[in-house]
């Protein structure tokens, strides 16, 4: 029990896997997604939703009757498949332009760029500004969009990164002994460089999966969504909603609910803050662990 | 050497914000396609170089004929308007920045003191409790809190939501400073972690100087490197925050005007022109961009200033 961060973010995450892929199915949970309309209370009363917290509303209900805690369950899939596909994106771009760039000057310097470039500016502010763009706007593939979108924008950061992992551990002894002992530059990076940089690399991606999540929390107040779609409005124009269940939809009100039906923004910001500390939880209790394996924990003299 | 690393930056400055402005100016044209009876189908876009390039000219001979970026209303300037939101988010950026920073260094060496004495828990621990929820949890707790201590009278009238209130400012400060002092916390307690043992360490205390004075003469200083180094990423941890608080509390800043002329549209026309307010957008990206280059070129004087190790090399 010495790593309790690694136990305790294990089983957060077995939680999560559980809701992600049982949720629908739990007894509690209303997978139709029912509007409720007036609810009467015992008393006689009536109330008119959104619905406060209370028998059968464990979280209270939205502005059209629908159970919060059950939009959460049933939001998580969404939600955690967009962050997930973000972060692959991400690395799948970031890894071979990271180790290019070990190698080859030209590809240092593009990843360089492409770091400085966007570390000019917030990424919320380049999200915003690509999503207005009419080819990604009216695109019936937006979310793919999106999704493209925010993973290159710290792709950049990401492949910083990991290359000055990969330069600090070209200074160390030990890889003179592999060059000594007549390593081709393959065995050496299978066989030295490798070995090193995985554990590394396993802890940035939980990370990241933490950041994304974030940000896209912080896109949902600024209502910037990954998916959206058009309907007809009674004037001709088109209203663009969003039908996705992820979490960050659910801020849509925020400024306006937070006086009045404050379990709506609170219960979704929730929901999204026990997520990113568990995965931040997790990667700490990886990093530990790591260090316990391999000996490299500094020890507090 | 910091001469150099400052005209480096400069040059990246002046690069970025090009790069921007070729962005912003990305044509924004939409021909829609319709069915029976103007109903929308779907609509695509077209690019071509000439209509960038011709984006751009409009630009420079807008400024041309108007001496600047045009007027918002009744004689106010946009550059004016721009320059007046632009400042007052800027009265809670950089305090809550210097909040965040010194504080946080504050909190990283008492972290580092207490680490094996009692009240541990209050050290790294929570340090990295308060690094691992996002700080708009805290944001909207905070606010929830103060509303409710209000109602339960615990807590005097406190104005959360506005533009002009004294009190938003101060929390607003307060909002943004979160992330950057527990940030520099963790960082001031590894780096001062990894100087220990060193060799001028022992060398201080062996002249008998007190423990106190090594710790903030010697250690603090080298360590301020490493923290100096993260400035930029507080600085545009900062501003990406702004959009967030100024819009929650209702602040009036250039954040949030910026996101009002970059923003989507909640409704359109099929015919609707998608252009957005490409001037405002080109006034604020310069501005928000000069704040991160600003804080690189002061994190290189700083640096400069502090170790003379960085001004030789």
């Amino acid at each position: 029990m010495k790593n309790w961060k690694l136990w305790i973010s294990s089983l957060f995450l077995l939680v999560l896997l559980i809701v992600v892929f049982a949720g629908p199915s739990l007894p509690f949970v209303d997978n139709q997604l029912k509007q409720h309309g007036v609810i009467k209370t015992e008393t006689g009363s009536f109330i008119l939703p959104p619905i406060p917290p209370r028998e059968g509303f464990p979280l209270g209900s939205n502005h059209k009757g629908v159970d919060v805690l059950s939009l959460i369950i049933m939001g998580a899939k969404e939600t955690l498949t967009i962050v997930i596909l973000v972060v692959v994106i991400r690395y799948v771009l970031a890894i071979p332009l990271a180790i290019g760039g070990f190698y080859s000057k030209l590809l240092e310097k593009i990843l360089q760029g492409w770091q400085q470039l966007f570390s000019f500016m917030p990424p919320i502010f380049f999200v915003t500004f690509f999503v207005t763009l009419p080819l990604i706007f009216f695109s019936k593939e937006r979310g793919l969009w999106v999704i493209l979108v925010i993973a290159m924008l710290e792709t950049g950061r990401v492949a910083e990164i990991i290359l000055q992992n990969l330069k600090e551990t070209k200074k160390r002894p030990y890889i003179e002994a592999g060059i000594v002992a007549g390593g081709t530059p393959l065995r050496l990076f299978k066989n030295y460089y490798m070995p090193v940089v995985i554990p590394h690399l396993i802890i940035l991606i939980v990370n990241d999966i933490g950041r994304v999540l974030f940000l896209l929390a912080q896109l949902g107040v600024v209502h910037v969504y990954v998916t959206h779609t058009f309907i007809t409005n009674q004037w001709g124009a088109y209203e663009v909603v969003n039908t996705s269940l992820a979490w960050p939809t659910m801020f849509e009100k925020i400024t306006a609910d937070i006086f009045s039906y404050q379990w709506i923004p609170f219960s979704v910001i929730g929901a999204i803050a026990v997520t990113i500390y568990t995965f931040n939880l997790f990667a700490d209790g990886l990093q530990k662990f790591f260090e316990n394996k391999y000996r490299t924990y500094r020890a507090d003299l | 050497m910091i001469l150099r690393n400052i005209f480096h930056q400069t040059l990246l400055w002046l690069i970025t914000i090009i790069l921007f402005l070729t962005l912003l100016f990305l044509p924004r044209t939409a021909a829609y396609e319709t069915g029976a009876g103007g109903m929308y189908k779907s609509a695509t876009s077209s690019y071509t170089v000439g209509d960038h390039v011709n984006q751009f000219k409009e630009f420079f001979q807008y400024i041309k004929e108007n001496k600047g970026l045009g007027t918002v209303y009744n004689g106010v300037s946009l550059s004016e308007n721009i320059w007046r939101t632009f400042q007052k988010s800027m009265l809670i950026t950089i305090p809550a920045l210097f909040l965040g920073f010194f504080l946080g260094i504050a909190k990283g060496v008492f972290d580092y003191r207490i680490r094996n004495r009692r009240g541990k828990l209050f050290g790294v621990n929570t340090t990295r409790f308060f690094l691992s929820i996002p700080d708009l949890f805290l944001i909207i707790a905070l606010q929830l809190l103060i509303m409710e201590g209000f109602e339960a009278g615990l807590l005097p009238h406190i104005v959360v939501y506005g533009s002009d209130q004294p009190s938003v400012v101060i929390l607003d400060i307060i909002f943004l400073a979160i992330y950057p002092l527990f940030y520099i916390a963790n960082i001031t307690f590894f780096s001062i972690r990894d100087e220990q043992g060193m060799d001028y360490i022992r060398t201080a205390f062996s002249k008998g100087t007190s423990s106190f004075k090594v710790l903030y003469r010697h250690v603090l200083k080298n360590c301020f490197v490493k923290i100096l180094s993260h400035t930029n990423t507080i600085t545009l941890y900062a501003l990406s925050n702004l959009f967030i608080v100024e819009f929650l509390t209702n602040y009036r800043g250039a954040a949030y005007f910026f996101y009002e002329t970059v923003t989507s549209p909640k409704a359109f026309m099929v015919g609707q022109d998608f252009s957005i307010a490409v001037y405002p957008a080109a006034g604020y990206v310069i501005l928000f961009t000069a704040v991160i280059y600003l804080a690189k070129v002061l994190s290189e004087i700083a640096r400069g200033l502090v170790s003379p190790l960085e001004r030789k090399e």
